[in-house]
């Protein structure tokens, strides 16, 4: 009987703290997408329920006037291709460069190859904070602000990636290789027929982190580009602040609502991909 | 057998090819720059003028301004409370949502907290700027509501805490999911375990559940510190560093002393001082790990 009191007071009480860890996600979550969700309604409400107060949250209807006005008055388009650009080129070059040299730590011979991969991922606690000022001379010097090269150019390299690939690489059984030398292949065709193949979720997941913190990457292209329809997503939408006055903003807000609705769409559809792919790279961005 | 010489000579310089992508970028944006970071400190030089030799007279400097040391104050405050609030608010996330409940309702709250994380600074520092402006802006009408005078909210009071909340709503989600990682990879039987032997509640969570994940509190802390004291964008795009310099952290100081008032040979000094005190604090962590971290 007593047990039996307990067992129920023990349920008693995991429910209610189950209720409890309910509630405190639900008030969470709610704050959480406020933000995002009043600057997507307010985008496309009318100009009265906009400026309502107290605020309106629901449209009564959809106004996406916004939308189309930003979209011909600011180089969205421009600066949506100047992004995919780069992001894709940075990302691409950071694989195969990264894929090389993890290739080499992981499987091949040669003198000073801790000691190299040590150098190398000391690189790590080099902060693009203390890269800037000679990166910004030295581009300057070879004509190349402004231009997209600076900013995919140092992106390509990443010792994380490195590191990374270099501990997927070392887990592919080595027995696979060793038959493939015996069949004659050499290291090259060792690591495009062998470990590429072999290594496609790893590569996807660092790419993919990559890419993103290529797209979102502020501090950089900040500084190197100046020409407005030079400019990538983040730099360029930044730069609407200070050319729209108070009348324009609602532009902006559309602007930043164009940014946020694809993003939102591919997040829906790959987050468990994209989720995972951050948790096993751990790259904050 | 001329193919197999070719063969093996190709064997001798494999390292060498594959590796000579990465080392020349590692030498051109890495090496370098960081030796030039060094180098440009010991100068004054506008980008315009000749360039002079000063010695160590711009590290004089950073400990007699009185802005730069505002700034390197700032920024610690702001990290602080980075670190803190992430593991925190992450770790209870990660344990609320830890337990058995639906795919559906678990996929929302992936989504939820996630997806701040994947937008750009830009964008979220825009739609908090818009949030918060005192004419239009749903935070500040509430706020109002909450005993917040119009526009306090970025007042040089309210403005660092207000930032601080911004950067936990974006980057929340990495630490929640990274320490829900954490907990999900404890071996099952050693929960059950525990469980056998009469342990529940606060007393698995202290026994089992809080020492196995300390590896991705630790993880989390060490990228919350670094991410947080390189912050740059929210103040930049929201607060400009005001007022009076209440915001101002020390890569927004960087990018005004080099790249605003052109003043290179200072603005490399403040550049070394980040990554020396990112380098340092982040090996002090690895140090202190031991003692909290583990198996560490």
């Amino acid at each position: 009987m007593n047990l039996k009191i307990k067992k129920a007071k023990r349920n008693y009480r995991a429910d209610m703290s189950s209720q409890i860890a309910n509630l405190v996600i639900a008030i969470f979550a709610t704050l959480w997408i406020l933000p995002i969700a009043w600057l997507l309604l307010t985008s496309v409400q009318s100009r009265e329920e906009r400026f309502a107060i107290p605020p309106k949250w629901i449209p009564s209807s959809l106004d996406f006037s916004s939308y189309k006005r930003a979209w011909e008055l600011f180089p969205i388009a421009e600066q949506f291709l100047n992004s995919l650009k780069v992001t894709l080129i940075s990302t691409i070059g950071a694989l195969i460069i990264s894929s090389l040299a993890a290739y080499a730590f992981a499987r091949l011979e040669f003198f000073g190859r801790e000691t190299l991969f040590m150098i190398l991922l000391a690189g790590l606690m080099v902060p693009p904070q203390l890269t800037v000022i000679p990166s910004f001379i030295a581009f300057r010097k070879v004509g190349l602000i402004d231009n997209h090269a600076a900013l995919f150019l140092p992106a390509m390299i990443t010792p994380l990636g490195i590191f990374l690939l270099r501990q997927f690489f070392r887990s592919i059984p080595k027995e696979l290789d060793e038959s493939a030398k015996i069949d004659g292949a050499g290291s090259f065709r060792i690591f495009f027929r062998i470990i590429l193949p072999l290594s496609k979720p790893a590569l996807a997941a660092l790419g993919v982190v990559l890419f993103i913190a290529s797209w979102n990457d502020f501090f950089w292209p900040n500084i190197f580009i100046s020409t407005t329809s030079k400019m990538t997503l983040p730099v360029g939408i930044a730069s609407l602040v200070g050319v729209s006055g108070n009348t324009n903003v609602i532009l902006v807000m559309a602007s930043v609502g164009m940014q946020i609705v694809p993003l939102l769409l591919i997040f829906l559809f790959t987050q468990r991909f994209l989720i995972q792919s951050i948790a096993t790279t751990g790259i904050r961005g | 057998m001329a193919l197999r010489k070719v063969r093996q000579k190709q064997e001798r310089f494999a390292p060498f090819l594959f590796l000579s992508p990465a080392i020349l970028f590692f030498c051109c944006f890495i090496l370098f720059p960081l030796v030039g970071a060094f180098g440009y400190s010991l100068i004054t030089w506008d980008f315009f003028t000749q360039p002079k030799f000063v010695g160590l007279d711009n590290y004089g400097k950073l400990f007699k301004d009185p802005i730069a040391l505002e700034a390197i104050k700032n920024t610690f405050i702001f990290t602080l409370a980075s670190i803190v609030t992430h593991v925190g608010l992450g770790l209870i996330l990660a344990l609320a949502v830890n337990r058995k409940i639906s795919k559906f309702f678990s996929y929302i709250i992936r989504t939820v907290f996630f997806f701040p994380f994947l937008l750009s600074w830009s964008a979220a520092s825009l739609i908090w700027n818009f949030g918060l402006d005192p004419t239009f802006g749903v935070i500040d009408y509430y706020a109002g509501k909450l005993g917040f005078p119009q526009a306090t909210l970025l007042s040089s009071t309210w403005a660092m805490p207000t930032l601080i909340l911004i950067d936990l709503w974006k980057t929340l989600g990495f630490a929640f999911i990274v320490i829900l990682a954490g907990i999900q990879g404890i071996p099952n039987d050693v929960t059950e375990a525990a469980r056998v032997d009469g342990a529940s509640g606060w007393r698995l969570f202290w026994s089992v559940t809080f020492p196995l994940c300390t590896p991705a509190l630790f993880f989390v802390s060490v990228t919350a510190f670094i991410g947080a004291f390189q912050i740059f964008e929210p103040m930049y795009i929201m607060t400009r560093g005001g007022p009076d310099h209440a915001t101002l952290s020390i890569v927004q100081y960087l990018h005004m002393t080099a790249f605003r008032n052109f003043d290179i040979g200072y603005g490399a000094v403040i550049s070394v001082a980040i990554f020396l005190i990112v380098l340092i604090v982040t090996l002090m962590q690895f140090r202190f790990a031991k003692r909290w971290v583990y198996e560490a």
